[in-house]
């Protein structure tokens, strides 16, 4: 019996980065702006998307993926928008992976799009750990989670180019420190944008959807 | 739970690659990933071992992650694979 040592250098994700790379490429073909939406379930993804939505339509024409492990609750909330919109349920899987976005990519009217958001599973672990091709991680949290929660799930603020820091309304009833949260943010990913906001009141809406604006090439 | 389809990629890269090797068993295999990375490889030798049931080619393996390298590159290098294969 002889032990065998081989030096192999594959990456086992190959296949999820392919098509990662193609529904990159063909976004871009269609100069669609996107926008994978992150966080904890709870954190406000879908009610944030809502008055994103309201805000940007008057300028762009806006499509969703929604990926939730069962139902279609997140679509039903956002189809008062009449916009192209496609519910992806993933039976059982914690994340999207790049296929389920290629899926979506086919039901959508590409030609019509200039900007589509894809609202992930909610999950702060799994969702950051597979590349699904589109341009701009976003990572929404809020007070109710507490404010350690970048320094327990680092990779998710690594990725993310920006940070919305919903349900700011509920900020005074909850054990919550802006400044330790935000310290936080900025050691792990000093060039990311922190948007504190709230759905409910306004706040920080217009700043947000400004800067999303702002990404459109 | 992303490592049941981690480790269903790796289950078969590693089977084709024994085969190819003609190995009695699969002792050990590297992995290298994101330092920030949250993958779990009690759970990945875990769910490999259960994805080949009785098959012995994989009834001993020992998996092994290395979290180095690029802190935002979200690939999964299989970097090393101890095989045993006869004389």
């Amino acid at each position: 019996m002889t032990i065998k040592v081989i030096q192999v250098g594959e990456n086992i994700l190959k296949a999820n980065k392919a098509i990662a790379e193609e529904n990159r490429k063909r976004l871009n073909d269609h100069s669609i702006l996107s926008f994978n939406v992150m966080g904890a379930p709870g954190a406000g993804k879908t009610e944030l998307l809502d008055a994103l939505i309201e805000k940007i339509l008057p300028h762009k024409k806006v499509g969703v993926i929604e990926g939730d492990i069962a139902g279609s609750y997140d679509s039903e909330r956002l189809s008062h928008h009449s916009i192209p919109l496609v519910q992806i349920n993933t039976a059982g899987a914690c994340h999207l992976e790049a296929f389920m976005i290629q899926q979506g990519l086919d039901s959508l009217p590409l030609s019509s799009l200039d900007i589509l958001f894809v609202e992930n599973v909610g999950n702060l672990v799994c969702p950051a750990e597979f590349e699904l091709g589109i341009k701009m991680n976003i990572v929404v949290a809020s007070p109710l989670e507490g404010d350690d929660k970048p320094a327990k799930y680092p990779l998710m603020y690594k990725i993310s180019h920006a940070c919305a820091l919903s349900k700011m309304d509920l900020a005074e009833y909850v054990s919550f420190d802006k400044k330790r949260f935000s310290d936080f943010v900025k050691e792990i990913s000093p060039d990311i944008r922190l948007f504190p906001l709230s759905p409910i009141s306004g706040e920080g809406i217009s700043d947000f959807s400004d800067w999303i604006l702002a990404q459109s090439p | 739970m992303h490592e049941l389809s981690i480790a269903q990629s790796l289950y078969d890269f590693l089977r084709d690659l024994a085969q190819k090797e003609q190995a009695n068993a699969i002792t050990q295999v590297t992995l290298r990933t994101n330092p920030y990375s949250c993958l779990s490889a009690d759970t990945v030798q875990f769910l490999l071992r259960n994805i080949a049931e009785n098959d012995p080619l994989f009834s001993r393996i020992t998996v092994v992650i290395e979290k180095e390298g690029s802190e935002t590159e979200r690939d999964l290098v299989v970097r090393q694979v101890e095989i045993e294969h006869d004389d």
